[in-house]
């Protein structure tokens, strides 16, 4: 256990219950750094979770206040968290892409519409991999999985020079980042941006998960050959080449631009009160 | 000939969805009840079955799904968990307000909050009333003879009800078992060709469904729907009989276990009534009349039945695998209570709630109460009314 997560995580949740060789560690881990280089304390971040494997190991691991969601529904509780806790305090949700782009895109739009300051990591294990690996929005064409044995062919929200990150942009989120479990460092940067920004952030990172995608698409539960399918598919912004999926970096930034939505509210609400008292 | 399998619930379902070969399928991947159309998904992928099949992105949307195929004219099956029927909830009034007979495995599983994804009933219970048939099964056979069986009930002309077939979630969805299909044919014959009732697209005879009706018309579509339930227990035990014919096995609107010339007894759904036997035997054994009885068809609920079984009890407890909160006692109890109430000699009854989450329901468990209910008889002395059994409290 390394001083970050003495620190700020609950050291009976550390190891998690994931499976061998699962990535989200790497991803729990950068949001945590990204915390700790903004110098936030434990009191100063509510953490949201989710169902499925992304829910149930950053479930509780957090130190300080802590919430679970029902699948899909995270978002529309932490807007209604946002209302009541001061400005200053962070909410951040670590989800999965089952949860953020499936059954709870419709509260993720309208929380990106409202501009809620909520940092929310969408951890992509390219499925549903927690009830045993059926595809999903973000699965890659073609991809074997548990319900598509012959190749994934449904259009999904990152196929056809669709981008999730496109529908959130225009639904009025203020900032977007996308990067994979190996980024270290620049996903750290992406999600303390993420942190800073007072509105809507989303950061998608990909992950592998060796167990169910990996021996279902790769036929190997091999933890080097499920990475490397991950990393020799992404690429930084601007330098992607042929077989890219994941395009890392910042997507669209415009980070403090937009009345927050719980300020809007009480902003409106307060000259509404005042014009009446008048 | 009849195959013998070792298989869990789940394949058994999946087994049976094979054989009946649904027009349309929607899922939503939720634990313990993913493995049902999971198998299935092998199914269709592998040229097994013509169903066209649809991963839609929530629960919600697939039973909505479901919906609009069911009226378009086609038989239609799905299966969930828990939070999955949570959120079926809308949809579950408007199958059953528009009279569509959809097939739904439920593999119960305990609510959130807080998360748990173990057995128990609260998920059932909590749509017992939303106008479906419920037919509960206590292992993988009487799962797969349920779902054989609930499509000629819920396609019944006279019917024409979404029915819910109940299985427990891990103790029966994914424990191996020693069963028996049927074979193809047989199912394919027993249950028959799909009928359509005014289906969507028929333009010669253009139909509406789930419009706007106000205070004008609501309430005589409720009755109407009150009477059709009415005729449930019938169509269940006529088609049972038709099962009992192709497979040997016996059903009816319950089970009941010793309950003849019994004293005290047991009143148990799911795969707990079979850890309970057990310990009626042991009773038994000492010379004690003990008995059990375990609801089958629990929506509608058969109370005229029922009550004529447990009438002559002295006392009869009622175990209930989740609680109703804020109301007197568990949803079963309830339910037994109003069945045994217009008898003027009826057994005192005693409710107690266990096995919440997956908590472990021994054969201990069923002996303390079958004790308990003894002492009861003995003395006519209720102490305790309602009781949380396996509990630290």
């Amino acid at each position: 256990m390394d001083y970050l997560s003495k620190k700020y995580l609950r050291p009976r949740k550390i190891p998690s219950t994931a499976c061998s060789g699962c990535g989200l560690g790497m991803n729990h881990k950068a949001v945590v750094q990204a915390i700790y280089e903004l110098g936030l304390e434990v009191e100063d971040i509510v953490w949201g979770t989710s169902i499925g494997c992304a829910g149930r190991q950053t479930f509780g691991t957090w130190k300080g206040d802590g919430f679970a969601g029902t699948h899909g529904r995270v978002y529309a509780i932490a807007r209604g968290l946002r209302l009541t806790l001061p400005p200053e305090k962070k909410i951040i949700l670590t989800v999965g892409d089952g949860d953020a782009f499936g059954i709870g895109l419709l509260h993720l739009i309208h929380s990106a519409r409202s501009n809620a300051d909520l940092t929310i990591i969408v951890n992509d294990n390219l499925g549903y991999m927690s009830t045993g690996g059926q595809y999903g929005w973000t699965t890659p064409h073609g991809s074997k999985t548990d319900s598509s044995p012959y190749g994934m062919y449904e259009h999904n929200l990152m196929s056809d020079g669709m981008d999730v990150l496109g529908v959130l942009k225009h639904a009025g989120a203020t900032f977007l980042a996308r990067h994979v479990a190996m980024d270290g460092q620049r996903a750290v940067e992406s999600i303390k941006k993420g942190i800073r920004n007072r509105g809507l952030s989303l950061i998608h990172m990909v992950y592998p998960c060796p167990t169910n995608f990996g021996s279902r698409e790769l036929g190997t539960r091999d933890t080097i050959k499920m990475y490397d399918y991950i990393k020799s598919q992404s690429a930084p912004m601007g330098e992607e080449k042929e077989n890219t999926l994941w395009a890392t970096g910042i997507y669209h930034d415009t980070s403090d631009s937009r009345p927050e939505f719980s300020e809007n509210i009480h902003k409106n609400i307060e000259k509404i009160r005042r014009a009446a008292a008048v | 000939m009849a195959r013998v399998v070792a298989v869990t619930g789940n394949e058994a379902v999946a087994e049976a969805m094979r054989q009946v070969n649904p027009d349309v399928c929607a899922a939503y991947p939720i634990t313990p009840a993913t493995d049902i159309m999971q198998r299935f998904t092998g199914f269709v992928s592998n040229g097994k079955v013509k169903t066209e099949m649809v991963l839609v992105e929530s629960e919600h949307s697939a039973m909505s799904a479901c919906v609009g195929a069911s009226a378009a004219g086609g038989r239609v099956a799905t299966a969930t968990s828990s939070q999955g029927l949570a959120l079926m909830w809308e949809e579950l009034f408007i199958a059953s307000g528009t009279r569509l007979p959809i097939i739904m495995t439920l593999v119960n599983r305990a609510l959130s909050a807080p998360l748990n994804i173990h057995g128990d009933h609260s998920d059932g219970m909590g749509a017992r009333d939303c106008g479906w048939i419920q037919l509960w099964s206590e292992n993988a056979q009487e799962a797969y003879d349920n779902m054989i069986q609930s499509f000629r009930i819920a396609e019944h002309m006279d019917i024409r009800m979404p029915a819910m077939v109940c299985l427990d979630g891990f103790i029966i969805s994914h424990s191996i078992e020693r069963m028996e299909y049927l074979d193809d044919a047989v199912v394919k014959n027993f249950i028959g060709e799909f009928k359509q009732l005014n289906p969507l697209l028929d333009i010669e005879h253009p139909v509406s469904y789930g419009p706007l009706i106000l205070t004008d018309l609501y309430m005589e579509y409720r009755r109407a729907h009150a009477e059709v339930m009415s005729k449930v227990s019938q169509v269940v035990l006529d088609v049972a009989q038709d099962f009992e014919k192709i497979s040997g096995r016996k059903y009816g609107l319950f089970e009941t276990y010793r309950l003849d010339d019994a004293e005290i007894g047991l009143v148990i759904l799911n795969s707990a009534a079979g850890t309970s036997k057990d310990a009626v035997d042991v009773f038994r054994d000492k010379g004690i009349k003990a008995g059990l009885l375990k609801p089958r068809l629990y929506r509608p609920f058969p109370y005229e039945e029922i009550g004529e079984a447990l009438k002559h009890l002295k006392a009869v407890c009622v175990l209930d695998r989740a609680d109703a909160f804020g109301a007197s006692y568990g949803p079963l109890f309830m339910d037994i209570a109003s069945g045994i109430y217009p008898y003027k000699d009826r057994p005192l009854l005693i409710n107690k709630i266990y096995g919440l989450g997956g908590r472990d329901y021994m054969p201990e468990h069923a002996e303390l109460v079958l004790a308990e209910l003894a002492e009861v008889a003995k003395t006519g002395r209720v102490k305790t009314f309602k009781e949380y059994i396996g509990v630290r409290e």
